[in-house]
């Protein structure tokens, strides 16, 4: 060990912890003689022992006689402690938190961070420097030391950002008493006196240092430019190549050759997935199975135990892999190391690079490289992902828009004449495709079915069961146009595919027949049928009957209303009463029954009150997006025989009328 | 006054430097075990610390009382109490660990990792 005593004090011990007490001491002697109080003392001997002990935790196994390094400086208000090792490093964590109370480790770099006030970690191709201020607790205890320092002119450090990862070059000497001391301090013995007069030696010094320091930046300029040229032409890549696979292999191989290593693996981790998935290889007929990243996997694979930590994996002769490891049957004997490919704390996947074992371990600047390339492998592994979604999004957007257009032509198209009334529907999907649907089936010349239906739901599975369900009546009203009867087949055919995903449907049937002047109601679970009267009364037609999917097998009951009692009948969901305001509020079947009430009017068309009630809700939804699908038919007494002609436009918002517009307005 | 009825382990520095042991006194007092004379708790003899007092533990022992009064400690003497904490459990699960005297410095360090919520500190 050895020092230099003053404002600066300079040790030198090897990278063993059974010297650094020893340090401790000694940096604590030097701390008390700059008059720093008892508090500041323990702080700063106990974070130096730390740092210490992490240094030596974190050493390069394969070089036992290395040193570490520390420096402390007492400036007029400060403390700055530097630790220097020579080992291959570790991530700096910004902060530090403490380990459960039952782990026996991780604690040093939060005691480190709790203790001084800033902390730095500099992470060099030769070195590593730890570097921690204190602020000193009082003025009075302020020295003034002397301009004078004992360190080598030219390479006295001000600020960490300012260190070179050579000043430490200025190597100590031996004096007669033993004692090591630092170059440039007045320190001679008589074995000093054939030696160059001081001015030449510290000439001589300086030069040999410089060239140090010139050679050093020379080698780390080279070393880099050949890093980043590697990354650009893998950006140049990134553009043509579509997959992560073509990708890396451009980018690993440039790795291989920077960090002179001999083989790679990446695996990836898809997302929601728990299992690392070999992606790619410099062996290109190397077959892994994958990994699942359970905590008991971590003993036999290096590459779990790295995904789970979060942190690198080193391996080497002395240091093997767990014989079971599928990269030590793969590559056996190798030195290496597995670095979790991450993007924040988001575990992408894991990188191992390694060397045959007839070569030495990596160095810390190979290990500095393989952490920028895994840096920017993750930034390409996202922005690939993000292309594949957009992608994906794309393609999903495009065929919800066919199914939208294959569900809107399952709507009529035109409405059948039926003498002395009119028809109209509308339906809107509150997303690109709903559950919602109507239909108008024609019977005979004076008789229609007419049908709403609400699939339980939004979206795609919804959407499928109505085109299901629009199929099903529509071959069954070939078979029967009694209401109750359709519904009780329909409810047998589709039970087990609606059971077998929890899901149900609504829908209520009418047949309207103008011969026998009725309308024969069946409902499934549905919102009532809402008939005007000629005594502007509303009433609601709800006969008993549970929704299709409950039950295999279940009855409906019917409901008859006689047509000369009523001006028009109303079917819709629930989307409709259900639609919400600004505020929050439902607009209801009270709104709706007032509405009817003042708008029924033996003049009133089916166009006209589809448009009207249309119009009244979204006057009272407002800007509010729809929440369900919304949909209605309206079947409504008109005097004059209308002309068919009219085609319905399918669109997702469409009033389909009939009959047509201009003849609704000749009536009014 | 208690008798001390079995010493059964007393190594002194010298000694236990040649073993390349911790320095420490252990004193067997009925079912408590007092332990003390510790110079130092760390990194670098956390270890045998806890191989000595765990070749040394009898199974009846249900209190283990350490003496900090002259030690001086890092994590690793913190990880070496967790540990020690952990090997007694598993052998006696109501054996409890007391640490006595602590310095100002030590008492700090078990202040910063929370680890004076773990163990119980009393000054006598």
């Amino acid at each position: 060990m050895t020092c230099s005593s003053g404002a600066t004090c300079r040790l030198t011990l090897p990278s063993r912890l059974e010297s650094i007490r020893d340090a401790a001491r000694t940096a604590r002697q030097f701390l008390a003689e700059q008059n720093l109080p008892e508090q500041d003392l323990t702080a700063c001997e106990l974070a130096l022992v730390e740092a210490c002990n992490n240094a030596v935790a974190y050493s390069d196994p394969h070089k036992p006689d290395s040193e570490i390094q520390i420096e402390l400086r007492c400036e007029t208000n400060a403390i700055e402690i530097h630790v220097i090792d020579h080992g291959p490093g570790f991530d700096w964590p910004d902060e530090a938190e403490l380990p459960d109370e039952s782990e026996e480790h991780g604690r040093r770099l939060f005691i480190i961070q709790s203790l001084m006030q800033e902390t730095f970690y500099l992470r060099g191709l030769s070195q590593n420097r730890l570097v921690m201020r204190m602020a000193r607790h009082s003025d009075a205890q302020r020295i003034n030391f002397p301009d004078t320092n004992v360190e080598i002119p030219g390479v006295r450090v001000s600020s960490p950002a300012a260190m070179s990862p050579c000043e430490e070059s200025s190597e100590p000497y031996e004096n007669a008493a033993g004692t090591k001391v630092a170059a440039g301090e007045d320190a001679r013995t008589p074995a000093d006196e054939q030696a160059p007069p001081p001015q030449l030696a510290a000439v001589q010094q300086k030069l040999a240092l410089s060239e140090h320091v010139i050679g050093t930046m020379a080698k780390e300029i080279c070393f880099r430019s050949e890093e980043l040229a590697a990354i650009f032409r893998s950006t140049s890549e990134l553009g043509r190549a579509n997959d992560i696979e073509t990708f890396s292999d451009r980018l690993l191989n440039d790795l291989l050759h920077l960090a002179n290593a001999d083989w790679f693996v990446l695996r990836l981790l898809p997302k929601d997935s728990r299992k690392l998935i070999l992606s790619n290889a410099s062996q290109s007929d190397l077959a892994l199975c994958p990994i699942e990243l359970r905590e008991d996997h971590a003993a036999q694979s290096a590459e779990a135990q790295a995904a789970l930590s979060r942190g690198n994996v080193s391996f080497h002769p002395q240091r093997p892999l767990h014989p079971k490891d599928a990269l030590a049957i793969a590559h056996p004997g190798s030195s290496g190391l597995v670095r979790p490919i991450l993007m924040g704390q988001t575990l992408l996947g894991t990188l191992t690079v390694g060397r045959q074992s007839s070569q030495p371990p990596f160095s810390a600047e190979h290990v500095q490289v393989v952490h920028t390339f895994s840096e920017f492998l993750a930034i390409q592994i996202i922005n690939i992902r993000l292309q594949q979604e957009h992608l994906d999004h794309r393609l999903t957007t495009r065929e919800l828009d066919i199914a939208r257009n294959i569900q809107q032509s399952l709507l009529p198209k035109s409405f059948p004449k039926l003498v002395g009334y009119g028809l109209s529907g509308f339906c809107r999907n509150a997303r690109q495709v709903g559950g919602d649907f109507f239909n108008v089936l024609p019977l005979s010349e004076d008789k229609v079915l007419l049908v709403v239906a609400d699939v339980m739901g939004k979206g795609v599975p919804a959407a499928l069961f109505a085109a299901t369900l629009h199929t099903l009546i529509r071959t069954m009203a070939e078979w029967t146009h009694r209401p109750v009867e359709l519904l009780e087949r329909v409810n047998r055919l589709i039970y087990d595919e609606l059971s077998g995903v929890d899901m149900f449907i609504t829908a209520q049937v009418v047949l309207a027949d103008t011969r026998k002047r009725r309308l024969i109601v069946a409902n499934a679970g549905h919102c009532p049928l809402l008939v005007t009267g000629r005594d502007h009364t509303i009433r609601a037609i709800s006969p008993e009957g549970m929704p299709l999917g409950i039950l295999p097998d279940v009855t409906f009951e019917h409901a008859v209303v006689p047509m000369s009692d009523c001006t028009a009948a109303i079917l819709y969901t629930d989307g409709l009463t259900e639609a919400r305001n600004a505020h929050g509020e439902f607009y209801g079947q009270e709104r709706l029954f007032n509405w009817l009430k003042q708008n029924q009017s033996p003049l009133q068309t089916a166009a006209g009150l589809s448009e009207g009630l249309l119009a009244e809700v979204k006057s009272f939804q407002g800007q509010v997006s729809l929440s369900d699908d919304q949909t209605f038919l309206v079947l409504a007494e008109e005097i004059q025989v209308p002309s068919a002609d009219e085609q319905f436009e399918p669109e997702a918002q469409s009033i389909v009328h009939f009959p047509a517009r201009a003849a609704s307005a000749a009536q009014v | 006054m208690r008798a001390r009825v079995q010493s059964f382990f007393q190594r002194k520095s010298a000694a236990a430097k040649a073993a390349g042991k911790s320095e420490m006194t252990i004193l067997r007092d009925g079912e408590t075990l007092n332990i003390s004379d510790i110079r130092e708790l760390a990194a670098v003899n956390g270890k045998s610390f806890n191989l000595q007092l765990s070749a040394a533990l009898p199974a009846n022992v249900r209190h283990i009382d350490i003496d900090l009064s002259e030690t001086r400690m890092d994590c690793g003497g913190v990880g070496a109490l967790v540990a020690l904490r952990k090997w007694a459990r598993r052998q006696n699960r109501d054996v409890a660990i007391r640490l006595l005297n602590p310095t100002h410095p030590v008492r700090r360090l078990f202040n910063l990792t929370r680890m004076d919520q773990v163990f119980p500190i009393e000054h006598k």
